[in-house]
């Protein structure tokens, strides 16, 4: 029922939130000449960069370790934006909150495209990288189908629960911006899974769902083949959870919304 | 038609600007439970306005006037009591809050006119008179953070009082700008009154409501004091407010 309604709200409201999603990436970029291109060679050189002196330190081959790099830093990007971005969703909107009677919906809705935008840059740049190192996989895509609708369900959820807390808890981005820089470094973004698994601290992966969102869609992308099914059972039970956690701060905080913006 | 049954608004105190979760959090781990701060802004309001009709809003400052305005927009939910509104509302409480300083003019615009429930094609159509209005030239491309106040009121006011709204509920709708753009406002504003559709606006001004009321409701302490013609309460509030107690 809830979920039909938003879903309704979503399909409405869509030139809004487009629009305003669209302007926000456009803006971001506006005052360089480069524009768009800017995340991209950000990417590169991070994704070259690191990749080429990791691989040294991992003992792994280059071309094998930079595709695998470039990936998890696409996807490592849209779960811990979401996240953050999700924090200020309502508090950059105050102003058309307190000022008309609009759906909150619509604010969570382009948080969410936003950061969609994003990680299609993120993965548009990945996947010219594998090209470059022959490792594109012409059916990767494609069975990555079902991981990026997790991931995306996922970000929904994220990005809805965050803007009410993070509107009514105002340091709560500050404090997630800790937890993601330790998150990065214990989530298997810039090291391959196996290297904990063969130390026999595979539960650090099993125990953290962002691995799960991580590996749903790079494994399928990188290999052409599904991921381990766990993966896709703990990623889905986490984008439920944060769906159900949306819902029920919107039921009880939505009417305190305005007063607190 | 608006319809409010016994409406009160408690308005939260303690969470007014964001609680932090520190704090928040050192409470749970003491088990302490800070009580709820309310301050109740309206108190058992109950109001109809039938379709057409036009009523001005009166009383003190701090006496709930916006408070009001906002619930009947379905802005902020009723604390208890009922709030029926039929028909589209588009309001003009502060125009000048709600832009995107990173976003262009021509952007602003187009958000602020969408958020207020105009469709695309009546978006496409009135886009130019809005640009020719607000005097600001190439500006428009600029983004709003380079504004000035003055360039920045006339674009808030351009943008928010071109719209066609079933309903229209307008928090102390003043002219902007210098005495040129002044007279421009005015008549506009006087346009945007004068159509035949449910009107809501608070003012300090007697000399608009005289000019555009049938009705005038006065609020005092979150309270409605007198309800009925212009004249009847207009003479008693002009009387009585000076010396009154907020």
């Amino acid at each position: 029922m809830w979920l039909f309604r938003e879903f309704k709200l979503a399909v409405d409201n869509f030139n809004i939130w487009s629009y305003l999603s669209v302007s926000d990436v456009k803006n971001k970029f506006r005052r360089s000449k480069l524009g768009v291109i800017w995340p991209v060679l950000q990417q590169l050189a991070f994704s070259l960069g690191a990749g080429v002196i990791w691989a040294a330190v991992f003992h792994l081959k280059p071309e094998e370790f930079i595709p695998f790099l470039t990936m998890g830093f696409a996807i490592w990007g849209f779960i811990s934006g979401s996240m953050m971005e999700g924090c200020s969703s309502f508090v950059v909107a105050h102003g058309y909150l307190k000022q008309l009677p609009l759906p909150q919906s619509i604010f969570i809705f382009r948080t969410v495209f936003t950061q969609l935008i994003y990680l299609a840059i993120g993965i548009g740049t990945a996947l010219a990288v594998l090209l470059y190192f022959g490792k594109l996989h012409p059916l990767g895509l494609f069975y990555a189908l079902p991981g990026l609708l997790l991931l995306i369900s996922y970000a929904y959820g994220a990005i809805g629960t965050l803007a009410y807390l993070g509107l009514r808890y105002r340091d709560l981005q500050h404090g997630l911006a800790g937890i993601f820089s330790l998150l990065f470094v214990i989530t298997p973004v810039i090291y391959p899974a196996q290297v904990l698994i063969q130390k026999g601290l595979g539960f650090a992966i099993y125990m953290n769902p962002f691995s799960s969102l991580i590996e749903i869609v790079r494994v399928p992308v990188l290999t052409g083949n599904f991921a381990d099914g766990s993966h896709y059972l703990i990623a889905g039970i986490f984008a439920a959870v944060l769906i159900v956690c949306r819902f029920y701060l919107g039921s009880r905080w939505g009417r305190y919304v305005p007063f607190w913006s | 038609m608006i319809e409010l049954k016994n409406v009160s608004i408690d308005y939260p105190l303690d969470h007014v600007d964001g609680a932090s979760l520190k704090s928040a959090l050192v409470n749970g781990f003491f088990c302490r439970r800070p009580k709820a701060n309310y301050y109740r802004a309206i108190d058992d309001v109950s109001l109809h306005i039938p379709n057409g009709e036009r009523v001005g809003l009166v009383g003190l400052n701090g006496a709930g006037k916006s408070t009001l305005l906002r619930v009947m927009s379905g802005i902020f939910q009723p604390s208890h009591g009922t709030v029926k509104i039929q028909g589209r509302v588009s309001p003009l409480l502060d125009f000048a809050t709600g832009f995107e300083l990173h976003h262009t003019g021509m952007e602003n615009i187009r958000i602020r006119l969408m958020l207020l429930g105009e469709s695309k094609a009546s978006i496409d159509e009135k886009i130019g008179e809005i640009c020719e209005f607000s005097e600001l030239g190439d500006f428009l491309n600029q983004p709003a953070r380079t504004y000035s106040t003055g360039m920045f009121m006339r674009l808030a006011f351009a943008t928010s009082t071109a719209i066609n709204p079933e309903i229209l509920i307008a928090d102390e709708v003043v002219g902007a700008g210098d005495a040129q753009f002044a007279e421009k406002a005015k008549q506009r504003i006087e346009k945007l009154l004068s159509g035949g559709r449910t009107t809501v606006i608070s003012s300090h001004s007697m000399g608009l409501i005289r000019q555009f009321c049938t009705r005038v409701v006065w609020l005092h302490k979150g309270k409605v004091l007198l309800d009925g013609p212009v004249e009847d309460v207009l003479k008693d509030y002009e009387q009585r407010a000076p010396t009154m107690a907020r």
